[in-house]
């Protein structure tokens, strides 16, 4: 478990369509980035199967959620599991928001990429956003 | 002489390992090239929500989990959910010490990445075979 970690994310690893194989991406891009050490991943497998200590690492922690589909699994699995969560991402939502499209699941393409890209940045700026507002709710 | 059922396969998601990323491959490369129609993926995410038709379908069916890891959340997660898969594989035991000596990463496999994720999908298509000539 990452000590430093300041916020979990959760998100869609589903391999049945290409949002799943963005999502993973976006968190790829997350977890590389400047500010990784603050991000706790918690795979949807992991959280499931009940391995020590996820269950309890999301509960402490606040959440990001990135899902993949309409069927949101992400976010059903993390209010399942008492989960706060602060900042949510739909792919399927973020497609239309960036008029980018993923080719297909095996192979995003360029545009995937450019969606993946897009969205972490998005997403990064928000964690920012809110860990900054607890850093000086905190003070 | 019977047809084999379709088998499904339940791939770890796990985005914390590179060997999450082979299973994740190998699964693709069993299903559109080693045993295309034979096997089909379930989507883990959805069938430990209790969406789609996941569960019921991996409870009519046999399944194969690949596990990244030796935490085996997909084995586990599937046998809690639906019944026994016919097959628990982890890909770090499969692969033991070529990853270690492999150029990869969780983000990108490269060549190496794509040798290591056909030895797997090997691996699995050889159980398939072995599963269906024992029914």
């Amino acid at each position: 478990m990452n000590s430093q970690a300041k916020i979990s994310l959760v998100a869609c690893g589903g391999m049945d369509k290409a949002e799943g194989s963005v999502t993973t991406q976006i968190t790829f891009l997350l977890l590389n980035q400047d500010h990784k050490a603050e991000i706790a991943l918690i795979t949807i497998p992991q959280l499931c199967a009940g391995i020590s200590p996820y269950p309890t690492m999301l509960k402490t922690l606040p959440v990001v959620v990135i899902d993949g589909c309409g069927e949101r699994c992400a976010t059903k699995i993390v209010a399942r599991n008492q989960g706060r969560i602060r900042i949510k991402s739909l792919l399927t939502k973020e497609i239309q928001k960036f008029k980018k499209r993923p080719q297909s699941q095996e192979n995003i393409g360029q545009e995937g990429m450019q969606l993946a890209e897009l969205v972490a940045s998005d997403i990064q700026s928000q964690i920012e956003d809110y860990l900054k507002g607890e850093h000086n709710n905190g003070k | 002489m019977t047809e084999p059922k379709k088998i499904g396969i339940v791939s770890c998601s796990g985005e914390e390992l590179p060997e999450g990323t082979i299973s994740r491959i190998a699964t693709r490369i069993v299903m559109d090239k080693l045993k295309p129609g034979l096997t089909t993926t379930i989507c883990l995410p959805l069938f430990l929500t209790g969406g789609g038709n996941e569960r019921e379908f991996a409870k009519k069916h046999p399944t194969i989990t690949i596990d990244g890891c030796e935490k085996m959340c997909a084995a586990i997660a599937t046998e809690k959910y639906s019944g026994k898969p016919i097959l628990s594989l982890n890909v770090k035991e499969i692969l033991s010490n070529d990853i270690k000596n492999a150029d990869i990463s969780r983000q990108k496999m490269g060549p190496d990445g794509r040798k290591l994720a056909h030895k797997v999908a090997k691996k699995i298509a050889e159980k398939i075979d072995h599963y269906n000539s024992k029914k």
